[in-house]
């Protein structure tokens, strides 16, 4: 029979609490703390230098975790870019696209990015004299018809999350119909539902939002792409020869990871896949069973943005400000977030100034709720 | 517990909150964690604050400090208003997370910014 409490692989929770803001960070199982202790106890060095044993060791563990993610999200090994996380990986797919733009191209983003995408593209259209094309929300969601309403011959880029991390909605990549435009995804909220983006030319997520370590995550692409692409950071490791006034570039994947990486991390990456691909069929199913659970008691109290089902459920509660909400439910050792959840233009466009946000991990059961609808209860009582 | 009755108590019923036509100053600042906007009104003579007002929309910490502030500061001189200490701020709260006691220093800091920008454009 299946285990039913995960929560006993994962250390910090252990102290009872109930911790519902994975869409920021989730908690990360022993297997994980495990293979970055192990790293650093029996085979730290730096990588692609030394020439003794350990060193192999230690480029050998990197490798292999390249090889593990690569194998995860249905690419090639030198189709995976090691950053430092979602963010970086965008800012790099910004930078690596800059050369295919020309004034007039469209720039094709919705309202609901987080200001990991939004920025780092906005700048890119002032830079290179694009136009920011920004899609609204249909009541509150977002639909590959959706955009695909907004592609014109002129469009060249659209970077879009395949998950909203405000309003949880799922956006199937596939049925995005790109014509000639290079298509990036944001999939640092959905990687743990859907690894496969056949559609995207480039994919971006977090190590930390799947299990696994902070300080690491991917950009994966194709070579086609990265061959033409420049790089972001300069550095050791991404040159193939350097004199004194001019510079070539190693090949991808190296080309884009400058400096000493994060090899600790990029193990415990691999150990977070190697872990939640055992339990990812039920995590799914778990989570939408929880998500439905969630709506109900959270509809009691407040407006949900968010549609039910969705595992991430943002809301307001009438004439009670988000970080009073939270500040209460932390006191019944429940985890949410409150604020803007770095999406402004999110925000405007719902007419709100800021929202709660529950998120779930498959690790949540429904005690956590439970504690919720409490903590919900006292808020009412003592705002009313 | 941070909702002591007299925070809750400015909360529900915030002194000093409204409109001010014709301020002598009137600015606008804002905490980027949650998009709280703080627009403060203060009009002067002789190097004192005459009357202060707030129109604010956000938390029951930072709205209970605004209301708190803004009764204390009129009559006050700007030179005192400016070197005001946080602490004074804070004193009136239980204990504060670090992001809350942002919430309760942004009244003081857009007051402080208000006068310090004013006096700067003079």
């Amino acid at each position: 029979m299946a285990q039913t409490n995960h929560k006993e692989d994962f250390p910090l929770l252990a102290s009872g609490i109930a911790y519902l803001d994975n869409g920021a960070t989730t908690q990360k199982p022993l297997a994980v703390l495990e293979a970055m202790d192990n790293y650093y106890k029996k085979e730290n060095a730096n990588v692609h230098r030394g020439l003794y044993k350990l060193a192999e060791k230690s480029t050998e563990a990197y490798e292999h975790s390249r090889k593990v993610v690569a194998k995860w999200v249905g690419k090639r090994e030198d189709e995976i870019i090691f950053t430092s996380g979602a963010t970086h990986s965008l800012n790099l797919a910004a930078k690596m696209l800059e050369h295919t733009l020309e004034k007039e191209d469209e720039i094709l983003l919705t309202v609901a990015e987080h200001h990991s995408t939004f920025v780092p593209f906005q700048q890119l259209a002032k830079r290179t004299g694009a136009k920011l094309i920004v899609v609204s929300l249909n009541d509150k969601t977002m639909s590959a018809e959706q955009i695909n309403s907004f592609v014109s011959d002129k469009t060249k880029i659209i970077a879009i999350s395949a998950m909203s991390n405000v309003l949880g909605y799922y956006i199937d990549t596939g049925k995005i119909k790109k014509r000639d435009a290079i298509l990036v995804v944001d999939a640092a909220q959905s990687i743990k539902h859907e690894q496969n983006y056949k559609n995207a030319d480039l994919i971006a997520f977090s190590a930390h939002k799947m299990y696994g370590p902070m300080g690491i995550g991917v950009l994966a692409g194709n070579r086609k792409l990265f061959k033409d692409a420049q790089p972001l950071l300069y550095g050791g490791s991404m040159i193939h020869r350097v004199t004194a006034q001019e510079t070539t570039w190693a090949d991808a994947p190296a080309k884009f990871e400058a400096g000493t990486p994060n090899v600790a991390a990029a193990v415990g990456l691999a150990a977070a896949i190697e872990y939640y691909k055992k339990h990812q069929s039920y995590a799914i199913k778990h989570e939408k069973e929880l998500a439905l659970k969630a709506y109900e008691i959270i509809s009691k109290y407040a407006t949900v943005h968010s549609k039910k089902g969705s595992p991430i459920l943002s809301f307001s509660m009438k004439n009670v400000h988000s970080h009073d909400v939270a500040q209460v439910l932390d006191s019944y050792n429940v985890c949410v977030r409150a604020g803007q959840h770095c999406c402004e233009p999110l925000h405007d466009s719902l007419q709100v100034k800021e929202t709660v946000r529950v998120s779930l991990a498959f690790y949540n059961d429904e005690k956590d709720l439970e504690k919720l609808n409490e903590g919900l209860a006292q808020v009412k009582k003592v705002f009313a | 517990m941070i909702y002591e009755e007299h925070i809750l108590e400015h909360y529900r019923h915030p002194r000093n909150k409204g409109l001010l036509p014709n301020a002598n100053i009137t600015f606008v600042d804002t905490n980027p964690l949650c998009g709280d906007e703080i627009t403060v009104h203060l009009n002067m003579k002789d190097g004192k604050i005459t009357t202060a007002r707030f129109e604010a929309v956000g938390c029951a910490i930072s709205q209970a400090a605004a209301s708190m502030l803004f009764e204390q500061i009129e009559g006050e001189s700007v030179k005192d208003v400016i070197g005001k200490d946080k602490q004074e701020v804070l004193a009136e709260f239980g204990e504060l997370s670090v992001s809350r006691i942002k919430c309760a220093l942004l009244p003081l800091n857009a007051v402080k910014k208000a006068l310090v920008t004013h006096a700067a454009n003079k």
